[in-house]
Order: structure tokens, then C-alpha cells, then sequence
């Protein structure tokens, strides 16, 4: 990122959603976006970023990918808010695939002078793509619209809408206000005011996701030891929750499922009594021969996850630019898998396999991914292809399969 | 839609409060009608408006009020997104007669500012009519090359099957998506070749974002190949051979759209960027890993032909550099 930032200090113990602005070029998407910095800028919830510093949408390389994107951050009394700002649908996706910003929830913007227009639908079908389940919606220029009824027919036309794809088109916030007048500073009945009510919907509307710590606990063996006088030790960096000495767990991937119990923790030659979420660890483990394990394994909570050899994905194919392939492949391509600590041989088939269709680089595309082997696969999962060192897609987990 | 208008709505909206200041009755019919019409002609909401209110609830009369102001609004839309970037879109082909006898084929670049709007059917659906429209325009030749039309003098051109032209269609198009909408560049195929030839055209837009369009994409090729023969008259009747011929031509353009060959090349062709040359991964089974002229070199012999090459091809790929 190229911008300056700013001095304000966000409390990081405040749950943290990630959002997204959708909507049409002249609809005021980077006007709101400025808007709700000046708003919250006022009680030190954020920092002010220009319509210009926002609308710039820097160029950025998550996983070696191209994505046009600007980011800010802000918060609101209960909540810290990264705010993500992409110029189309392409950058959209690309961010969902390689994860740079998940998008938890999603303002679509709409001008109350052309109500929604035809592309309106595009967006929703966009945010239903990335895997937003919920959002908010701002009416725009409201100003500009001498009669409420008006008003009443954008908000209907709205809600219809986002019942057709699968939206709560009932209970959906849906704000009226004038971006450009919080901007300004003016009018603060439909300025400021109006902003902060988005805002505050977001807060009550929009879900937070399950924090790394809460979920169950998870690591991904990188290696495996085997320490004279006290037995097995795998290591790795916890994934998610959190494992005390004692807990049980499972050894799941390669097709194999085994259980023990972990006996020791120990991170940097330190005994703990507990490894979590961000840590590098060894644990110890009760029972197992140091050949009983395999890198490419997890060490998980019984139950918790499944394994899979055979799921759907949405896939990036990097281009050239991008240190990508060449030439196109088509469906049914071999290439080699990274997820996690594994490697494996995959097969992908494309989702609807249209009548010899190729796969170019560039493309986005929904595939059948075959893993020779089954591993502890969940929805949300990313994973590279590789031929040789050459990294060619990536992709996201949407299904699993088998 | 018209059934949620019907029923009331529980939530009140935040400006509902304003309401006192509304027309009295006669305003809640007028909101049908303003639904209706933006529905039919997805004119902006202002202006749905504003038409009944001028027609004085007049269905019809709105509706007729909307199509003629979409002539001015538009022009006035048009006026103000003229400067302002456009690079995403689609690019597009239209090939109303693929050979034996005269070719006709189309390949446009129509551009717009985001590729949300690329999506729409709305856009895809004039991308289409104007492939079509200059399928149609030019002059017959009796030389296999591409001409390259100007999209100026396109633009004054009635549009495909509509009584507008396609200036005004692009500008009531932007009346309706409210971005700059360009067409950046036009070339067709208008070919009849001399007896005992038979030409073919084959087409392949890559990754076309609506299924009713299946000819537009972010690139696009079309390629021209013909075959000569005595007997042609004959070899035509035979659809075997005809399913065949077919077959390799979707694979020569859909090689070209893959592999960015810069020029046909000969059959002692080494060069890798040329078409000949590539291994023809497009056709398909055991022949795919022969380059593309022995492909073409072995079913010239199969059936006996006197000649067969590839005359000439385009390819063009959404925003490149010309």
C-alpha cells in the first residue's frame, strides 16, 4: 500500500469484521467510504482518508496475484472494521480466492436518483460469490429526491431484490442519507447523522466471525521426532483454538485416523501447559511411533474435521505476468496440490463442463479438485497448484465432496 | 414485485415522516405506474417519475415519454461519462454465414468502465446486434483477408434488426448502465471465394460471462481456412466430411485464441509463436501433438483434397495494446 497511515490507535480487543463497498461508479461508493472515515475520524474511531486517497485502489500481491484494492480500517464503539474498496468483480473474486481480505459483510450502495440498475444485480450475485451472507444497504443522494415516495419505491424495489437472490430482503438495514453532505459536514439530518446509523447497523446486523482461538483446535504437522526417554514429538503452528496437556486429539490425513492424547506441549524449549491459535509448537504424544505420523497430517479435536479427497473450488490461474502459465490446460489437468503442510497429486475437472472448454491463465474458474489422497479438508480451506516450483493457481474450498 | 407493492410494508421507512408533504391519493397509483415503467424500461427512478407526473398517470403516455426522453437524458448522460475511461467489456462475434458459398463474419471490442456492467444482459445483448450489424456492412471481396472497418462510420449505421442507430443504441445503453460505453474497434469477413473453393469460418470468444451470448468474451478469434477440389459439390454433401471440416475449424480458432500465434506461418514453419508451427493441442486426441499443419497436411490427404490452408485469422483480447 502506498498511503500514509494515519495516528489513530485501534483497540485490537474489539472483535474485527472485515467489509466491502459494492456498487455503481457514480453511486457514491467512494464518497460513503470517506464519509464514514470523516464521521468516525470525530470520535477517534478513525483516520480520515480523502475521496482521492481511497479511490487510487492501489495494486497490491496476495499470493503472487494482482488484485486492485484499497484498504482502511476503522472502529466503531463495539467493533474494529478493516474496509476493503475494489474497482470490479475480477478483483472481488481474486481477493475471496487468495483470502487477502475474507469479507465478513458488504455495504452495496445505491443512488436514490436511478434506484437500482441493471448492474445492481451483478453486485448482489457478487456478494453471494464471496461468500457474504449479510448486508447492509446505504441509499444514496437522497437529497437529490424531493419526494419520499420515491424514497419508499427504492427501498421496496431493494428489498425485492435482495429476496431474489437470496438476501434477508425483509429485515435488511437499508440507511437514507446523503454521503456527500457528511462529507461536506453539512446537513447533519441526512449527513453525519445518517452515517453513524449505518454504522451502527453494521454493529447489530452484520456478523462477526468465529475468532481463531474459539474455534477447535487444530495444527498442521510440519515434522516429526523422535526424542529419546519421552517418545513422539510433531511440530507445526497452531491453526485454530487452543490444546492443553492432557487434551485428546486425533492425527487425521492420508486416509488415516488415529487417536491419543497430547502428553506435552513445548514451544521454544519451554514446557507449557497450553498451545494456541498463532503458536509454533511441539506436542508430545502419547503412544506413537515417530513413523506413525506424516507431514501433510493435522492434529485435530476428534470430530471436529473430516477428510476428503474430493471437493469443489473456486481457482485463480495466475497469468504470465503473474508467474503463472503460458499457455491454456484443459479440464482434467494433474497438477501438484499444496494445502497446509501437504503435497499431493490433484485432478481438476471443471464444475460444468462445457463441451471443450480450456482453461486460461487468467481465468476464474469452479472445479472438481481429486486429491490422491484424502486430507482434512474444510470449506474455506485455500491451497496453490504447482508444476515444479512454478506456482500456477490458487484456489478456495466452496464444497466438500468425498 | 407488484405484489409487495400491493401489501403494505410493517417497516417504517426513516422518512416516512415526510410523508404529509406527498400528493394525496392520487400518489400511491402513481407509484404502480413508476414501478411498472422502470421495470419495462429500467429508466432511472428521477425520470420514471417524472414521466408519469407529466403525462398525468398516463400509462402508455409515460412510457412514450420515457422512450423519447431516453434520446435526450442519454445524449446528455453520454456527454458527461464521454471522457472518462473505459477498458473493461467484452469482446464480440457474430457469424451469420460460416462458408460454402459467401462468408459473413463479424469481431467488435465494445467497451464500458467496469466489468460488472460487461456482465449485464443488457450490454451483452448490444455487443451482440453490433457484431451482427457489421457482419453485414462492408464490401464483398474475393481475397480471404479481414478489413478493418472504422468505428466512426459504423456508428452512423442502422443497428442490426432495430430502427436506431447504433450511436443512439450505445447512448440509450448509457442512459441505462450510466457508464461510458465505446466501441473501440470493428473487422469483418465479406468473402466469396472462386469455384471449386469452399471456405469456412471458425469462432471461439473465450469465457463468455452470459450463456445466451456465447460469442463474446474477454478475447475472441475468428479464422478463415478453405479447401479446393474438382469434386466439391459432392465432398459438401457428405456430412461426415462436413462435421469434420467443422471440427477443425472451432479447434483452429480456439488454438489461436489459446496460443497467441502472430502469424499462419508455412509447413516448414519452426517458429513457435507461429500458427502452423504449435502443437495443436485443440484438436483433440491422438493428432494433438502434431503441430497444426501436419493435422491439416494429414486430413488433406484423408479426403483427397488438392488444398487446404488457413487463409487468415484475428485475434483480439479485451483493453490490448494495438
Amino acid at each position: 500500500m502506498t498511503f500514509v497511515r494515519g495516528y489513530a490507535v485501534f483497540d485490537r480487543s474489539k472483535p474485527h469484521v472485515n467489509i466491502g463497498t459494492i456498487g455503481h461508479v457514480d453511486h457514491g461508493k467512494t464518497t460513503l467510504t470517506a464519509a464514514i472515515t470523516k464521521t468516525l475520524a470525530e470520535s477517534g474511531g478513525a483516520t480520515f482518508m480523502s475521496y482521492d486517497n481511497i479511490d487510487r485502489a492501489p495494486e497490491e500481491r496476495a499470493r503472487g496475484i494482482t488484485i486492485n484494492a484499497a484498504h482502511i480500517e476503522y472502529e466503531t464503539e463495539s467493533r474494529h472494521y478493516g474496509h476493503i474498496d475494489c474497482p470490479g468483480h475480477a478483483d472481488y473474486i481474486k481477493n475471496m480466492i487468495t483470502g487477502a481480505a475474507q469479507m465478513d459483510g458488504a455495504i452495496i450502495v445505491v443512488s436514490a436518483t436511478d434506484g437500482q440498475m441493471p448492474q445492481t444485480r451483478e453486485h448482489l450475485l457478487l456478494a453471494r460469490q464471496v461468500g457474504v451472507k449479510k448486508l447492509v444497504v446505504f441509499i444514496n443522494k437522497v437529497d437529490q429526491v424531493a419526494d419520499p415516495e420515491m424514497l419508499e419505491l427504492v427501498d421496496m424495489e431493494m428489498r425485492d431484490l435482495l429476496s431474489t437472490y437470496n438476501f434477508d430482503g425483509e429485515n435488511t438495514p437499508i440507511i437514507m442519507g446523503s454521503a456527500l453532505a457528511a462529507l461536506e459536514g453539512r446537513n447533519p439530518e441526512i449527513g453525519a447523522s445518517k452515517v453513524l446509523e449505518l454504522m451502527a447497523s453494521c454493529d447489530s446486523w452484520l456478523e462477526v466471525p468465529a475468532r481463531d482461538l474459539d474455534k477447535p483446535f487444530l495444527l498442521a504437522v510440519e515434522d516429526v521426532f523422535s526424542i529419546s526417554g519421552r517418545g513422539t514429538v510433531v511440530t507445526g503452528r497452531v491453526e485454530r483454538g487452543i490444546a492443553n496437556k492432557g487434551t485428546e486429539i486425533e492425527i487425521i490425513g492420508w486416509g488415516e485416523t488415529k487417536k491419543t492424547t497430547i502428553t506435552g506441549i513445548e514451544t521454544f524449549h519451554k514446557e507449557l501447559d497450553r498451545a494456541e491459535a498463532g503458536d509454533n509448537t511441539g506436542l508430545l504424544l502419547r503412544g506413537m511411533k515417530r513413523d506413525e505420523i506424516r507431514r501433510g497430517q493435522v492434529i485435530a479435536l476428534p470430530g471436529s474435521i473430516k477428510q476428503v479427497a474430493k471437493f469443489e473450488a473456486q481457482v485463480y490461474v495466475l497469468t504470465k505476468d503473474e508467474g503463472g502459465r503460458y499457455t491454456p490446460f484443459a479440464s482434467g489437468y494433474k497438477p501438484q496440490l499444496f494445502f497446509r503442510t501437504a503435497d499431493v497429486n490433484a485432478q481438476l475437472v471443471l464444475k460444468e463442463e462445457e463441451d471443450g472448454r480450456m482453461i486460461m491463465p487468467g481465468d476464474n474458474c469452479e472445479f472438481v479438485v481429486t486429491l490422491h489422497a484424502a486430507l482434512a479438508v474444510e470449506v474455506g480451506n485455500r491451497f496453490t497448484l504447482r508444476e515444479g516450483t512454478r506456482t500456477i493457481a490458487t484456489g478456495v474450498v466452496t464444497k466438500t465432496l468425498e | 414485485m407488484l405484489a409487495s407493492l400491493r401489501s403494505p410494508r410493517a417497516r417504517p421507512i426513516s422518512y416516512a415522516a415526510f410523508r404529509s408533504y406527498s400528493t394525496p391519493p392520487a400518489g400511491s397509483s402513481n407509484i404502480k405506474l413508476v414501478a411498472e415503467i422502470r421495470k419495462l424500461t429500467n429508466a432511472p427512478i428521477s425520470k420514471a417519475r417524472q414521466a408519469v407526473a407529466e403525462c398525468n398517470g398516463d400509462f402508455q403516455a409515460a412510457l412514450k415519454w420515457v422512450e423519447q426522453d431516453m434520446v435526450a437524458s442519454g445524449a446528455a448522460k453520454a456527454e458527461k461519462v464521454k471522457g472518462r475511461e473505459a477498458k473493461e467489456g467484452l469482446v464480440a462475434l457474430s457469424v451469420p454465414s460460416n462458408g460454402f458459398g459467401t462468408v459473413k463474419a463479424a469481431i467488435v471490442e465494445l467497451n464500458c468502465e467496469s466489468d460488472f456492467v460487461a456482465r449485464t444482459e443488457q450490454f451483452g445483448r448490444l455487443a451482440q446486434s453490433i457484431a451482427r450489424t457489421v457482419s453485414e456492412h462492408g464490401t464483398e471481396t474475393s481475397t480471404p483477408t479481414f478489413q478493418s472497418l472504422s468505428a466512426e462510420e459504423l456508428l452512423q449505421l442502422p443497428l442490426f434488426e432495430s430502427s436506431k442507430s447504433v450511436e443512439a443504441s450505445i447512448t440509450d445503453t448509457i442512459a441505462m448502465l450510466g457508464e461510458n460505453i465505446t466501441l473501440r474497434r470493428a473487422a469483418n469477413l465479406f468473402y466469396t471465394p472462386e469455384d471449386k473453393v469452399a471456405a469456412r469460418v471458425g469462432a471461439y470468444a473465450h469465457g463468455p460471462p452470459i450463456k445466451a451470448f456465447p460469442m463474446q468474451g474477454k478475447m475472441g478469434a475468428l479464422s478463415l481456412a478453405s479447401i479446393r477440389m474438382s469434386e466439391l459439390s459432392k465432398q459438401l454433401e457428405d456430412p461426415k466430411f462436413v462435421e469434420e471440416f467443422n471440427h477443425i475449424n472451432s479447434a483452429l480458432a480456439k488454438q489461436i485464441v489459446g496460443f497467441s500465434p502472430t502469424a499462419v506461418g508455412t509447413s516448414t514453419s519452426t517458429d513457435e509463436a507461429h500458427l502452423y508451427a504449435g502443437q495443436f493441442m485443440m484438436y483433440g486426441g491422438e493428432d494433438a501433438s502434431l503441430p497444426v499443419h501436419e493435422v491439416l497436411d494429414k486430413w488433406r490427404k484423408k479426403w483427397s483434397l488438392e488444398n487446404f490452408n488457413v487463409d487468415a485469422f484475428l485475434r483480439w483480447q479485451l483493453n490490448e495494446a494495438q
